[in-house]
């Protein structure tokens, strides 16, 4: 009798636990949703477009693929269209919240064997912390993942409709091909392949037929972009793999990173070659789950420091989730709890990020990895806005367009080459004279001559040139702060956004400033 | 087949110093001996915040002139130089020995220095912060940011030059601090020969006795 009374409760308890979980993950979210980043709304300026009955475009008249993600566009459309943009958060809550359930859902498949509730709390820790910055700042990536793991976990289980889950994820988060190329080659035989390839195709194809019929391509403006514009060093390439606190605490010691990288690559690694290696294991369940996951993730991450990516967090989680599959389900398979050391110790960084995280949602938002940058776009939100009700027609051109992009509904002039091809011509930049570093994207001063917007808005260090070239004088000149003034006060003093940027500026030309001006009940 | 434990070693071994040569470290970097600058332990109030350098030096001097800083060998991404409530100090002579120190008044305030840079492409941003009452954060007025070469070079910032102009509520003529910040901030090494503030005017003196 009192056994089955334990058993009862434990049942009731985990879905109880579970619940009290995910109502305060998506209070988080709630929230933080005031905070999310700059490039978040560029996927919601489309989703909007969409909805309006245009073309997926950033300006509707210009057939490029900006956002680079079309399920989660779709997705943002759909939302928008049913609920307030408030929802977004919360569905991005849900979101990360079952990807990191379908990741502890996937280490216990692959052990093939049922997991104890501690178990379970150190696999949903793990993941959660793996893809939380990404969820709150509205990023795509956990809804990419949430269909990844669960596309592993019946590829695991022999599923040829595992394929069609990992064709989806593939199409949120374009680095996921080379997981779905990877598990379709993997032990390949002729006619699984070509089952399985044929699920893929059924998987992908209704954004990638989408995607063909909008923009005429499958692949995302920002790929062309990005090469013309940004040069990141591999050093600093490298770095930026790294978790947000190794970041902030250890951002002048290279040792840091070295040992760091190493011991990831060591906890990917060693449970693929410790010990005896068999045919018997290459046909162990796990053992194919492992080496796909780790070459996935090591794969993923030298492509983006060979290429020079600029990584943002949100980036993270593709390379970082994979690479805790094999310490995670090695830890796993021996069933002990401190197996689990060597994973949970790797994971310290991301867990302070998430408490980082959760300290932000309780009143203290500077807490957060990325305040700054939210509060920028918060209020640059605010400022875009103010300059449509008085400026609806104006072209306004910006280095930056999220924040701007969603707030302003008119055309908007991109500086940085996302959803305009005509600025790329304008590039490269010299160092220094130009801009401040290779990762630098300043406006440059040859395509505001040329277009000559109505508007021109950018952080001060990207306004720089702007500034100091004859077509100044054409402009009305307004300095605004960075931040909210409830933001401004929250941030510490000598705390720049990267390390640079101070101010908001806006360049009015000066005879639009002086037809609304002119106004009758306006002010100047 | 058993892969040897030499060989997992060995393995993980190169897999570090494949990194150690992406982030371009040497030995001095891996040392576990911190190899911080040495820094005179009684003016605590300059501050070099997250060092790391080999063989840095800075050497502090307040004097009636001028606050007179040499430093050499800094070297670290992120580094910046923090002159937290910048003094002027005269050592008087009277019977019981004692320094005037006075703060330097802002708005005469002139910071010259020069300075060398390891990295090319490296700016300097001078900033000053103004006091302001807790909690609330201080105002920091930067310069524009000041092209530093593998040459020697001298500077002349005044703070006129720096944006933005003060906040009317600011305590005129305060400086809570001095700031100097090498950008782009991920790969700046700065060499200073020497850093001076000049013309000091418009300050009170207040004698504090001498430990």
């Amino acid at each position: 009798m009192g056994s089955a009374a334990r058993t009862s409760r434990r049942q009731l308890s985990e879905p109880l636990a579970l619940l009290t979980f995910v109502v305060l993950w998506l209070f988080v979210h709630h929230a933080l949703d005031p905070y999310r980043i700059e490039d978040s709304y560029i996927h919601l300026r489309v989703a909007e477009h969409l909805l309006r009955g245009h073309r997926p475009y950033f300006n509707w008249q210009d057939s490029l693929k900006t956002s680079s993600s079309t399920p989660w566009v779709l997705l943002l459309a759909a939302l928008l269209a049913i609920a307030p943009a408030g929802a977004i958060a919360i569905v991005s809550g849900l979101i990360s919240a079952a990807c990191a359930w379908g990741f502890t859902v996937l280490i216990a498949t692959a052990a093939a064997r049922p997991f104890s509730l501690a178990e379970k709390a150190i696999c949903i820790l793990i993941g959660l912390s793996i893809v939380q910055l990404a969820s709150v700042t509205g990023m795509e990536t956990p809804l990419a993942l949430l269909f990844a793991v669960f596309g592993l976990r019946g590829w695991l289980l022999g599923r040829p409709s595992a394929a069609a889950l990992l064709g989806v994820a593939a199409c949120v988060r374009i680095e996921l091909f080379g997981l779905l190329g990877a598990c379709l080659l993997f032990r390949a035989q002729r006619g699984a392949f070509l089952k399985n390839l044929a699920w893929a195709l059924l998987g992908s194809a209704p954004s990638s037929l989408f995607d063909l019929w909008a923009y005429g391509t499958l692949l995302p403006q920002a790929l062309q972009a990005k090469r013309v514009i940004h040069h990141v060093d591999p050093k600093l390439a490298f770095t930026t793999l790294a978790p947000e606190s190794l970041l902030h605490h250890f951002h002048s010691s290279g040792v840091a990173f070295a040992v760091y990288g190493t011991a990831v690559v060591w906890m990917a690694t060693y449970p693929l070659i410790a010990g005896q290696l068999s045919r018997a294991k290459l046909a162990d369940r796990a053992w194919p789950l492992m080496l796909v996951s780790a070459s996935f993730g090591i794969a993923v991450s030298v492509a983006y420091v060979a290429g020079g990516a600029l990584i943002a967090g949100w980036y993270r989680p593709l390379y970082l989730l994979p690479l805790f599959v094999p310490g995670l389900v090695h830890a796993a398979s021996r069933g002990r709890v401190r197996d689990y050391l060597a994973p949970l110790l790797l994971a310290v960084p991301l867990i302070v990020d998430l408490f980082a995280t959760l300290r932000a949602a309780s009143g203290h938002p500077e807490a957060s990895a990325y305040f700054l940058e939210g509060a920028r776009s918060r209020h640059t939100l605010h400022v875009a806005r103010g300059l449509a009700a008085r400026y609806p027609d104006a072209v306004l051109m910006a280095s930056e367009i999220g924040a701007v992009g969603f707030g302003f509904p008119g055309r908007v002039e991109d500086g940085a080459g996302l959803a305009s091809r005509k600025v790329l011509a304008y590039y490269p930049l010299s160092v220094p004279d130009q801009r401040l570093s290779e990762a630098d994207f300043p406006l440059p001063t040859r395509f505001v001559s040329d277009v000559r917007p109505g508007i021109i808005l950018g952080l001060d260090r990207h306004l720089d040139g702007v500034l100091r070239h004859p077509l100044r004088v054409d402009y009305v000149h307004l300095r605004l702060g960075l931040y909210e003034p409830e933001d401004d006060a929250r941030r510490l003093s000598d705390e720049l956004l990267w390390d640079s940027a101070s101010y908001l500026d806006v360049l009015i030309r000066r005879d639009l400033w002086l037809r609304h001006a002119a106004l009758p009940g306006e002010g100047g | 087949m058993r892969v040897p434990t030499t060989w997992l070693i060995a393995g993980y071994a190169l897999v570090f110093v494949a990194f150690v040569r992406v982030l371009g470290l040497d030995f001095a970097d891996l040392s576990p001996i911190p190899l911080g600058p040495s820094l005179d332990p009684r003016l605590l109030r300059f501050i070099v915040i997250e060092p790391q350098a080999r063989d840095a030096k800075v050497r502090y001097e307040a004097t009636p002139a001028a606050i007179s800083v040499e430093a050499s060998g800094l070297r670290s991404p992120g580094l910046t130089i923090s002159i937290e409530a910048p003094l002027i100090e005269a050592p008087c002579a009277m019977a019981k020995p004692h320094v005037h120190s006075a703060a330097p008044g802002a708005e005469e305030l002139e910071l010259s220095f020069e300075a060398q840079a390891i990295e090319p492409n490296t700016r300097l941003r001078v900033g000053v912060s103004e006091p302001a009452p807790d909690p609330a954060p201080r105002r920091l007025r930067w310069s524009e940011p000041l092209e530093i070469s593998h040459e020697w070079r001298a500077f002349q910032v005044t703070l006129r030059d720096m944006l933005p102009p003060a906040r009317p509520d600011a305590r005129p003529g305060a400086v809570a601090s001095i700031l100097l910040r090498p950008l782009p901030i991920a790969r700046s090494a700065l060499r200073f020969r020497h850093f001076r503030l000049l013309r000091v005017a418009n300050v009170k003196s207040t004698p504090r006795p001498v430990e």
